[in-house]
């Protein structure tokens, strides 16, 4: 425990944690303490406000030339079993069906489909457009613009202007798994490197685009690994100011390349979550994403620095091909709920963080009072 | 503790009364509410310092919800957001119960990560059925083919995995037989929970 003392301080203080204590912090063995400090800069910044959106995930093809020893979503070619590809019109249904209560938010991510033309995507956001004309479009990972830029014979700005003009408002932060060039030799050597994502974002952030960032963690890499990570957003971040949220991602085996190795166990995840919060300290947001953690976990996590829940996501199958047991999608009222019992204050927002609207915080959780009310029994009283 | 913590009880209003406690005191009936009232992380650190001090590093594994333990329910909307009310609960038990008296989760019941994490929330003791990730039961003689090491119980690697589950937590595990001796370790045969077994056991 008396590791954390001197990081205390400097927490207090506001001050930018080194990579030996970030390292440190991975290390602790006091996990609560650990929360507390994380807690404390997330109470800081947002006090009890806790964010989530009405989004609508869209994965439009599993078709994927990258071969990801942790994906057990993508298949190689169009024909092979399991694998789909949309119609446009099958993807711009799936918003329409959603126009009696609209999500603010569509978020696509998809394989890296060698045999689609690059006016496929450049459509698919104009339908969705055409659908909503306020839908806020946050598409395409920074590995897809990448592939997008060499299949297609365009600068990644090129890309990115393209899309932009089609309606593409900002960018989602997958892709990023583990920066390491050693780890991602390993578990992803066909794709972007760490160097070329972060070279997307930091063309996307030039050209006033928002993005978020991620890191799949709880595989073969180690805690070094991931710090490394994290100070690579941190130095991003401190020369763009582009980045809204930071989501770790925890990785699930599940038929997929790496199926021998345990997935992270809950303690790693809030571990993660709260070392994340206390790093990367020009970050405003750290999200628990609740389809990789669980809901349950999640909530957990709004103790151990995270503020963001995500949102209700409704169709999620990245995860669930890797064998998550979190459900299809959260209702808006269950995650009110989940924020409020955990004490704090339900904001829905949009996915700029601008507030559509702020819920009443319980006045007391709803925890507690469970408590209180089982102690009214005679359980206790008999062991007492 | 550490000072946060001491400086967290001591806003609560519970450092005295916290003192007392992890010194072997009896946990005093006017602190309740405070306790309840107390934010879940000060609460958790409190819970976890009783627990080292009542049980150690030891994770015990019953086969059945055994009597002499508070089994601590996840609660009927065990689907999701029970989570932080599970924990409060396992850590205010934790807390007011006599040292004597060990709290625990039923894993089949909350799920295996908020199993895990209650333990570092003041849960000593773990009970479940032996299942597949899918909760289908694992039948006694299954068997799996492992690299290196032929045909191996699918009971035993559960275990094995359960283990490894409450090493990464920092504890110790050790698995009980239905006759709940203990110090016995990996023994016996898996008796499932039913009511008949668990006559006596508390849950609340």
């Amino acid at each position: 425990m008396s590791d954390l003392k001197a990081i205390e301080s400097k927490v207090s203080a506001g001050a930018r944690l080194s990579a030996e204590e970030a390292l440190a912090l991975f290390r602790t063995p006091d996990l609560l303490g650990l929360a507390r400090l994380a807690n404390q800069v997330r109470e800081r910044l947002h006090g009890d406000r806790t964010y989530f959106n009405k989004n609508l995930r869209v994965e439009v093809t599993n078709v994927c030339v990258a071969s990801c020893l942790f994906c057990s979503f993508a298949r190689l070619e169009e024909h092979m079993p399991g694998a789909h590809t949309m119609s446009l019109e099958e993807a711009w249904g799936k918003l329409e069906a959603r126009l009696d209560d609209p999500p603010s938010e569509v978020h696509v991510v998809n394989g890296l489909h060698p045999g689609l033309p690059f006016t496929y995507y450049e459509e698919l956001l104009r339908g969705f457009k055409r659908v909503k004309p306020d839908v806020h479009l946050k598409c395409f990972t920074a590995v897809e613009l990448h592939f997008f830029a060499q299949h297609y014979g365009m600068t990644v700005r090129e890309v990115l202007t393209r899309l932009m003009a089609a309606g593409l408002d900002s960018l989602p932060g997958g892709g990023a798994e583990i920066f390491h060039p050693d780890v991602r030799a390993r578990i992803s050597a066909d794709k972007a490197t760490g160097d070329e994502w972060l070279e997307a974002h930091r063309v996307a952030h030039g050209l006033g685009l928002r993005s978020n960032a991620t890191m799949l963690y709880g595989h073969v890499e180690t805690f070094e690994h991931r710090v490394d990570h994290l100070l690579r957003l941190r130095a991003l971040q401190d020369e763009t100011g582009g980045f809204q949220a930071f989501i770790p991602l925890a990785f699930h085996p599940d038929g997929n390349g790496m199926k021998n190795l345990p997935a992270p166990t809950a303690m790693d995840d809030l571990r993660t979550v709260a070392v994340s919060r206390l790093v990367l300290d020009n970050f405003a947001h750290i999200k628990a994403y609740w389809v990789s953690m669980t809901p349950k976990i999640a909530q957990v996590a709004l103790s151990f620095g995270a503020d963001d829940l995500d949102g209700t996501i409704v169709h999620e199958t990245i995860y669930k091909a890797a064998g998550s047991r979190s459900p299809d999608g959260l209702g808006v009222g269950e995650l009110v709920r989940l924020i409020r019992e955990a004490g704090r204050r339900p904001v829905e927002r949009d996915t700029l963080y601008n507030v559509v609207r702020e819920h009443e915080k319980s006045a007391v959780p709803e925890a507690a009072m469970k408590v209180r009310e089982r102690k009214a029994g005679l359980h206790l009283e008999v062991l007492r | 503790m550490s000072a946060l913590v001491d400086r967290a009880l001591e806003r609560a209003g519970l450092l005295t009364a916290a003192r007392a406690r992890l010194r072997g005191e009896p946990w005093p009936v006017d602190a309740d509410g405070r306790l309840a009232a107390a934010e879940l992380l000060t609460v958790g650190a409190l819970a976890d310092a009783v627990r080292a001090r009542s049980a150690g590093d030891v994770v015990s594994f019953h086969e059945i919800a055994s009597p002499g333990v508070v089994w601590v329910e996840a609660g009927a909307r065990a689907d999701a957001g029970a989570g932080l009310a599970l924990l409060r609960r396992v850590a205010v038990l934790r807390v007011e119960l006599p040292d004597a008296v060990r709290v625990g989760v039923n894993y089949t019941e909350t799920g295996l990560e908020l199993a895990q994490i209650a333990l570092g929330f003041g849960a000593s003791e773990l009970c479940g059925r032996l299942a597949t990730k899918r909760g289908l039961p694992i039948a006694e003689g299954a068997t799996k083919r492992v690299k290196g090491r032929g045909q191996v119980s699918a009971q035993e690697l559960q275990r094995d995995e359960l283990a490894t589950l409450v090493g990464c937590a920092g504890r110790r595990a050790v698995f009980l037989p239905a006759a709940h001796s203990p110090h016995a370790s990996h023994a016996g045969h898996a008796a499932r929970p039913t009511d008949e077994a668990t006559e006596g056991a508390t849950h609340v």
